[in-house]
């Protein structure tokens, strides 16, 4: 294989993977508080439609990605409300969030289906993207990829290094004894959905602006589902989510590449298209087979309502 | 319908959730929601037909059902007090 051809799959690869970096990154947060928000392709979807057509409308992608940003978090509010005021069936909520949302992205979206945004320039960042190779893979890439990796920094420093997130940690782990040291309980659990919302509408959004970019129903295609898997695999760490992404967009790019190449192919085009969220499932729960491990990681109240007793 | 698609099951997985939460986890109450379900399907394919509305918004009023009974479920665990 020459070496063009590797840069190009590689740097296809990075810009793949990044709408799941985004969206698993923000229910990385959203579940280390303690809430299970399983609504995330709802959000995603309709980060991705609202997106697109305030990119449209406005002919800026900045536009796009705030409205994404918004939308998604608008929705979440709900969600939150739901779940953490009304102390609703979490599992339940946001499977309805998830089936409301690809709804509604589907009917906002229809007379949006036929345009197409003009393509993003690539950022090139200075001296970097001048390195033999590794430049034009890392550092000649869309503006979304360097966004990903800004992200995955500030929620790995707020996580690990800050006394918000070392908050945010307990009450997903025992939010009575947050609570009984006088932390607001709701209000973390309020921000933390949030913030995770708003990173599912941003990667819909990055996927309908940067990465197709248009908007057909169905564009998410289970994207939501998979950052869902990806954050319990990763066993709720950042790094491992990272690279769990770029895993499943290295497999999708390897098999479109596959399709386009004249090689003959005996497998259905189908289970090819099946086989980045087949081979990211397998590989993550080979990488995470130790029952414990999970275990050990997990919010000890993941998925548990909370309530406070006057 | 008599013939096969791939998108021949669209939605009825995550519609049969819906029936088992409206139906309040009894086999009687599944029976009864699935009919309440049923109809949201038949209307959405009628919306499409003679309002040109696409089939998605059938969606959008199962995702509503389910966040309105959730919600409900509130008043049926909870009396609400108010503290002046």
């Amino acid at each position: 294989m020459d070496s063009n051809l590797a840069q190009e799959i590689l740097s296809a690869t990075l810009l793949a993977g990044t709408p799941l970096i985004i969206a698993a990154l923000g229910l990385l947060i959203n579940e280390r508080a303690g809430v299970l928000n399983l609504g995330a392709e709802g959000m995603m979807s309709l980060g991705a439609v609202y997106g697109f057509i305030a990119a449209f409308s406005f002919s800026s992608p900045v536009h796009g990605l705030l409205a994404g940003l918004v939308v998604g978090g608008i929705t979440a509010v709900g969600f939150a409300f739901l779940t953490i005021t009304l102390q609703a069936n979490q599992v339940a909520s946001g499977l309805a969030l998830a089936i409301f949302g690809v709804g509604l992205a589907g009917f906002a979206g229809k007379p949006y289906e036929s345009r197409s945004l003009p393509a993003v320039a690539d950022w090139h960042i200075p001296f970097l993207a001048d390195l033999p190779w590794v430049g034009v893979v890392l550092f000649q890439q869309q503006p979304m990829v360097y966004l990903s990796w800004v992200l995955f920094g500030l929620v790995w420093w707020f996580l690990y290094r800050s006394r918000s997130g070392l908050l945010l940690r307990a009450v997903g782990e025992d939010p009575g004894a947050a609570h009984a040291i006088g932390r607001s309980v709701y209000g973390v659990r309020y921000l933390a959905v949030i913030f995770g919302g708003a990173l599912c509408g941003l990667g819909g959004a990055c996927l309908s602006i940067f990465y197709a970019p248009m908007w057909v129903e169905g564009l998410i295609a289970g994207r939501g589902w998979i950052a869902l898997a990806l954050v319990v695999f990763a066993t709720w760490r950042p790094f491992r989510v990272l690279l769990g992404a770029y895993l499943f967009g290295g497999v999708l790019i390897a098999q479109l590449f596959l399709q386009g190449s004249g090689i003959k192919v005996t497998v259905p085009a189908q289970l090819l298209s099946a086989l980045p969220y087949l081979a990211t499932i397998v590989v993550l729960v080979l990488i995470s087979r130790d029952p414990r491990l999970i275990r050990q990681h997990s919010p000890a109240s993941l998925g548990r309502p909370f309530r406070a007793d006057e | 319908m008599g013939q096969l698609t791939d998108k021949v099951a669209l939605g009825y997985g995550f519609a049969a959730i819906i029936v088992a939460f409206l139906g309040r986890l009894h086999p009687v109450g599944v029976l009864l929601a699935s009919l309440l379900m049923a109809l949201l399907f038949l209307g959405g394919e009628q919306v499409q037909q003679h309002m040109n509305l696409p089939k998605s918004i059938s969606m959008v009023f199962q995702g509503l059902l389910l966040f309105y009974l959730l919600g409900a479920d509130l008043l049926v665990n909870y009396r609400l007090k108010w503290n002046g």
